[in-house]
């Protein structure tokens, strides 16, 4: 496969266009402006990893910037996974952090539409419900706009770009939340849109999920985009129980939340659950990777991955 | 129409104190229709408030009056003899007959007692909603007749995003239905989920506040 | 929340009487019984039903210096107007809570219920309010009654 069919040459894009299966891990940057964290997480997870997502105000959180946080890992070695919501950020300033954000070297960018700020950031920090959000633009239309930047060299207002910009282009898939039934078409819109790469919220029905793939599937989006379900380690019952209940799109079977209940040590049953999680993504004839994360827990992921033997990763250089 | 609520009552007294006699204006249109700016609102905000302050060591006179709306002139210039009588107004009109009022009365304070929050509608008894956001580029017609600048929190045109609650309602608020759900309910009765498979691009906000302040000038009705 | 010191023992609560026409004996004479009370001062209003009231005139009532205001309306259900007494209720709700934003006790304002009762049961019913409001004092509003 030649660079010149590559369309920002990140390992990521290199990983899939050889047709390996792809692992990708998110890294949540610090609540300050210290870079030790960062590095920190860079040099747990270096060499594990195709893309290292870095979250964009997560929750309506203040924490360091994607882009920021994102160079960081790039210069540690990790090839980053920018990450953009809708909520903080007009087209202008959207435009002019891809392009500065290109200029730093950052190839992958995962385009969203970002939490509400009024949610009151997980109930635990204050965050800043008060604030006034942006939502100038949808993340399919960010999507659009990143691949009009990339393939045209255009701006969204139509102006010239002194050059394109390479990007490898994300969006998010939540196969599970209502209506059902449309969430497969509206893959289908970002796709359409420009998205070459897929990360969907996190599985833990297996079953729920392969049903829904299997639609996305059979209208060729699998093959138009490289899908990669999303999987968070539990940490424990009370953690399933949460997010089953407060975080839209993700369903916990009552069968896993049972089985980290009983656990005698629950972060090692969460382990082996992520592990098995992605032996079922993998088996999933269409699924070209997983998107692995560990909120606030990056140092658990290193055994997790080699445990689903998904080290070492494969050579593209 | 224009919906409002009473601000707090410290906020209110705190605006008041210190003076010793003022009139509350209401307006029998729109915040009367919401129930929080019209005749019956006067009358209870105003014993409300002299007990407020009154308890507060600052005992007040509240004179009353209410106006079938505050954004018209020939209705305002009704208070130009009373208002010059008191040291300041207190409107529970939405903001623009606040500032009816402020313009007509520059020599006296005026102040605002809704928070002015919304187009809205009356969906029962009780219970008003929003549903349009002036946007200037209206796009009901291809979403079904609802809007999802208005109510759909995140104001997506392509949504609905992944944040929407298992029983359909908005992540934000769970008395909220997703705008989204409902106009995918509405294009697939209809035979037309093709329609929503459409990406809408980017809007214009230009003729919306976004653009600047608002002026609409109209030479064929000018005097 | 006691919203004012404890007053006199010689404090006469003013309690304002509002009752419907269905919760009042046919025939009923509630001002003669009203004038014969001494521990209280009663203040009787006939209506023909609780959802004339409106939450206006409650809180003009607490401005205007009452003690306590006792409505008596008819059982729920049995409302000769259908909903004219949930009406009542959902109004003195919301009352309450006014009272409560202008720190004034919300206990000032009550609703009982009853059928047909005797001019002397209506008077009971506002004698066990004005027990109730006596350890709160005198309505604060009464020291600077507006003419």
């Amino acid at each position: 496969m030649t660079t010149t069919t590559l369309k920002a040459n990140s390992r990521l894009e290199r990983v899939l266009a050889g047709g390996h299966f792809a692992l990708t891990v998110e890294v949540g940057p610090p609540r300050g402006a210290n870079a030790e964290p960062v590095r920190k997480k860079a040099a747990i997870l270096k060499g594990l990893a195709d893309g290292y997502n870095v979250t964009d105000n997560q929750t309506a959180v203040v924490r360091m910037s994607s882009i920021a946080a994102a160079k960081l890992l790039l210069e540690a070695g990790c090839e980053p996974i920018m990450q953009m919501t809708c909520r903080d950020r007009n087209r202008i300033a959207m435009q002019s952090d891809l392009l500065g954000a290109a200029a730093l070297g950052l190839r992958n960018c995962l385009c969203l539409s970002g939490d509400h700020q009024g949610q009151g950031a997980s109930g635990k920090l204050k965050g800043h419900p008060g604030a006034k959000n942006v939502f100038d633009v949808d993340s399919i239309q960010l999507v659009a706009i990143v691949k009009r930047m990339r393939d045209e060299g255009l701006q969204e207002g139509g102006d010239a770009l002194t050059e394109p910009v390479p990007f490898f282009i994300g969006a998010v898939w939540t196969p599970l939340s209502p209506p059902e039934d449309f969430r497969v078409l509206r893959l289908a819109k970002k796709i359409e849109a420009g998205a070459d790469f897929i990360q969907t919220q996190a599985i833990y029905d297996v079953e729920r999920f392969a049903a829904a793939f299997a639609k996305a599937r059979d209208m060729g989006l699998a093959e138009r985009a490289a899908i990669l379900p999303g999987i968070i380690v539990p940490a424990s019952a009370g953690m399933l129980k949460y997010m089953n209940k407060n975080v839209p799109g993700v369903e916990v079977p009552e069968a896993l939340i049972k089985r980290m209940e009983q656990a005698k040590d629950p972060k090692a049953e969460g382990a082996r659950i992520a592990v098995e999680l992605i032996e079922a993504m993998r088996a999933i004839p269409g699924v070209k990777g997983v998107h692995l994360q560990a909120i606030e827990a990056e140092e658990r992921l290193p055994e997790i991955i080699k445990a689903a033997g998904l080290s070492p990763r494969p050579e593209v250089d | 129409m224009i919906i409002g609520e009473w601000k707090p009552i410290p906020e209110l007294v705190e605006m008041l104190r210190g003076h010793k006699k003022i009139l509350l204006v209401g307006c029998a249109t729109c915040v009367a229709e919401c129930a929080a700016g019209g005749e019956r609102e006067v009358e209870t905000l105003a014993p409300l408030l002299r007990i407020a302050l009154e308890t507060d060591g600052n005992p007040i006179e509240i004179q009353t009056q209410t106006l079938e709306r505050q954004c018209e002139w020939e209705f305002v210039e009704a208070l130009d003899a009373q208002v010059p009588t008191v040291d300041a107004v207190l409107s529970i009109a939405c903001g623009i007959g606040v500032q009816a009022l402020a313009e007509r009365f520059a020599e006296t304070p005026v102040y605002p007692g809704l928070n002015t929050t919304a187009l809205a509608m009356r969906e029962e008894a009780g219970l008003w909603t929003s549903r349009c956001a002036a946007c200037g580029d209206c796009v009901l017609g291809v979403t079904f007749g609802l809007c999802p600048v208005a109510r759909c929190a995140k104001s997506l045109f392509n949504g609905p995003c992944g944040g929407t609650r298992k029983d359909g309602k908005c992540e934000v608020d769970e008395n909220t239905d997703c705008i989204w759900c409902k106009i995918y309910e509405r294009a697939k009765a209809r035979g037309a989920i093709d329609a929503l498979l459409q990406i809408r691009k980017a809007k214009n906000w230009g003729n919306s506040r976004h653009g600047g302040p608002k002026r609409i000038l109209r030479e064929d009705l000018r005097p | 929340m006691k919203s004012q010191p404890e007053s006199p023992q010689t404090f006469k609560p003013e309690i304002v009487l509002l009752v419907c026409q269905g919760a009042l004996a046919q025939g009923a004479d509630l001002e003669t019984a009203a004038r014969r009370v001494t521990s209280f001062k009663a203040l009787p209003v006939v209506l023909p039903c609780t959802s004339k009231i409106d939450i206006s005139y409650l809180i003009k009532l607490i401005e205007q210096g009452a003690d306590a205001i006792v409505i008596v309306g008819c059982p729920a259900g049995a409302c000769s107007f259908l909903i004219g007494t949930d009406r009542a209720q959902k109004r003195v709700t919301r009352a309450r809570a006014l009272l409560e934003l202008v720190k004034m006790n919300p206990e000032r304002i009550w609703l009982d219920r009853g059928a047909k009762l005797p001019a002397e049961q209506i008077l009971a019913l506002a004698e066990a309010r004005a027990q109730a409001v006596r350890p709160l004092g005198s309505n604060p509003m009464k020291r600077e009654k507006v003419s």
